[in-house]
């Protein structure tokens, strides 16, 4: 069966297209609009910052793509291209190995995000053997590498630890590490350095650049933080109320904003 | 001008004990600090997570008792002395929490929150209180209105100001500020530290602001102090040195690690420092940022650096400066 696809336009470098996405939540008494006519591109290889202060929706557009909204989103109208395919049109079934083989996802609370009874390394190697059919030891040495390649120090010790154990910036790292098991065509970073510290911020941040650079992985990094913006994004889209107020490269957005939000935005920065 | 407060040669050990083995385990977070604040002086404690630096804020207003050494002010003891003792003094020591979604009482209005702090340490009638909650908020920017609001009805930055008016309500001396801004939205730390400013020049409050954000640095502060793993390594006066005169290599670091205003500002962060922060030495005879420091020699393995002077008002520990 063929599903939709975004083929024909310059659709190869484009790890995620949205095109005029809107999406409401109903709530007993109302529904709120929380995406509206929403267009986005990740290119391939490039990290694509969606900027918005918190209730502008930046997070809501995340779990979309992940097909993991919440029970009372409802999306009236959009289309969502992963790797090419419209999932929005896809049928239920398969539907969710199918943006897991294409797509990661990482949170903002690391320590949170981990499951607190199973070591590291279950985690991991349960993440490689969704993917692939192979022998635990095949996955084991997969899971192993995968931590070598976030740089993290004696990945053999690291393995057998639980999460409390580690600290909140290696958590993040196992997170990417898991995300990024599949090699996945796009990734989602949301404010994934929001809960840690500057130099653990700086190690995370070079974690993404390397991991695009190496990969080629079209990164879409959800912030509130201009400053991590400006240091590793390559464009931007600015986000207010659910609608998409400005994009463009980020050296137009930093020298030459057009819109007004943009300006108060960069005006509040330290 | 006067101290203030000030701390003498403070340490807090916490022990810990593994739930299977019943081993205890000594865990030093603050290990000798000797600081000064001076009245109207606004000291930044900077420092990443696991440095000691909110114990160190916390036995500066009382809530936490030191092992060794202790806490004072304007000379006085304050850190074993009875509760009793401590209200009278309580309301010139204050503290603006970090997380403002769970200092309030859910079932208290934003008023109520306030009024609970006058009402402890003095005797006035209901109307005399409700006018004091509605100039408090007033002056950090709220509209009065707001005193019979629920906490979970507040935004985020809304709440931040409540906060700082339960703090400031009683008009303290001194002002501990625990990362005041670390949990705003970016487009809101701004205003909060103008508020603090401002409020700062009004009623010549002394703060002592802890973070781990050194872009707030030159904002609020007059005196910035770095401290790693329990100790204080760099001490320099904003106003008679700048900011980039740092000496210390973990200030250096902290420095390298802030993102680049502008994009065209991007630059290279020297990654192999950062890389396995957990190890700090357990020896007391070394240099406690040995493992990380770029530039480490033998002496930093077997001697412990003491601070010492370098410029007027700037204070480095730090063998090879």
């Amino acid at each position: 069966m063929q599903y939709k696809t975004n083929q024909g336009v310059q659709s190869e470098n484009k790890a995620l297209e949205i095109r005029s996405l809107s999406l409401d939540y109903i709530m007993p008494d109302q529904s709120i609009h929380a995406v509206v006519d929403l267009n986005l591109v990740a290119r391939t290889g490039k990290i694509t910052a969606l900027v918005g202060e918190s209730g502008s929706g930046k997070s809501t557009v995340a779990l979309a793509v992940m097909g993991i909204q919440d029970k009372n989103a409802v999306i009236p109208g959009g289309e969502i291209y992963l790797a090419g395919t419209d999932i929005l049109s896809m049928p239920k079934k398969g539907l969710r190995s199918y943006i897991s083989n294409h797509a990661g996802i990482i949170f903002q609370d690391p320590i949170d995000s981990l499951n607190p009874l199973l070591t590291v390394g279950e985690q991991l190697v349960e993440a490689v053997l969704i993917h692939e059919k192979i022998t635990k030891k095949q996955a084991f040495t997969i899971a192993l590498n995968q931590l070598l390649a976030v740089s993290l120090p004696q990945p053999e010790e690291l393995m057998k630890k639980y999460p409390f154990m580690l600290s909140g910036g290696m958590c993040q790292r196992v997170m990417i590490a898991i995300a990024s098991v599949f090699r996945p065509a796009l990734l989602i970073a949301d404010e994934p350095t929001t809960a840690l510290d500057v130099t653990v911020q700086a190690q995370i941040l070079h974690q993404l650049d390397s991991m695009r650079k190496r990969e080629g992985t079209a990164i879409l990094l959800i912030t509130h933080d201009l400053g991590v913006v400006a240091e590793i994004a390559d464009d931007v889209c600015v986000m207010k109320d659910g609608y998409i107020v400005e994009s463009g490269t980020v050296e137009d957005i930093f020298s030459n904003p057009q819109h007004r939000y943009t300006c108060q935005l960069l005006a509040a920065a330290l | 001008m006067e101290v203030l407060a000030e701390t003498l040669n403070i340490r807090k050990t916490y022990e810990k004990q593994n739930l299977f083995t019943k081993k205890r385990e000594q865990v030093s977070a603050v290990n000798g600090v000797s600081l000064k604040i001076r009245k109207g002086c606004s000291v930044g404690l900077i420092g990443e997570s696991g440095s000691g630096k909110s114990t160190l804020g916390r036995m500066m207003v009382g809530l936490e008792t030191p092992t060794e050494g202790q806490a004072l002010f304007r000379g006085q003891s304050i850190s074993y002395i009875s509760l009793r003792k401590m209200r009278p003094l309580r309301r010139n020591i204050q503290m603006i929490f970090q997380n403002s979604s769970s200092i309030f009482d859910t079932s208290y209005t934003v008023g109520e929150s306030i009024a609970e702090v006058i009402k402890n340490s003095e005797k006035v009638s209901k109307k005399e209180c409700l006018e004091k909650v509605e100039t408090i908020l007033e002056q950090v920017g709220l509209d009065a209105l707001y005193a019979q609001r629920y906490p979970k009805e507040l935004s985020g930055g809304q709440r931040q100001r409540a906060n700082i008016a339960r703090a400031l309500v009683l008009h303290p001396e001194f002002v501990v500020c625990d990362e005041p801004v670390s949990s705003l939205d970016y487009s809101l730390r701004k205003q909060i530290l103008t508020l603090l400013n401002d409020l700062r020049n009004k009623f010549g409050l002394t703060y002592l602001f802890i973070t781990h954000d050194l872009n707030c640095v030159p904002y609020v502060c007059d005196i910035m102090a770095i401290m790693y793993a329990g100790k204080i390594v760099e001490q320099i006066d904003l106003k008679k040195n700048s900011m980039q005169n740092a000496l210390h290599p973990y200030t250096s670091l902290l420095f390298s690690c802030i993102p680049a205003k502008m994009p065209a500002e991007r630059k290279k962060c020297t990654m192999e420092s950062i890389i396995d922060t957990t190890v700090i030495p357990d020896s007391k005879y070394c240099c406690r940022f040995f493992p990380r420091c770029p530039c480490c020699t033998e002496r930093c393995t077997n001697e412990e650096p003491l601070l010492k002077e370098v410029a007027s008002g700037h204070f480095v520990a730090c063998h090879i400066v």
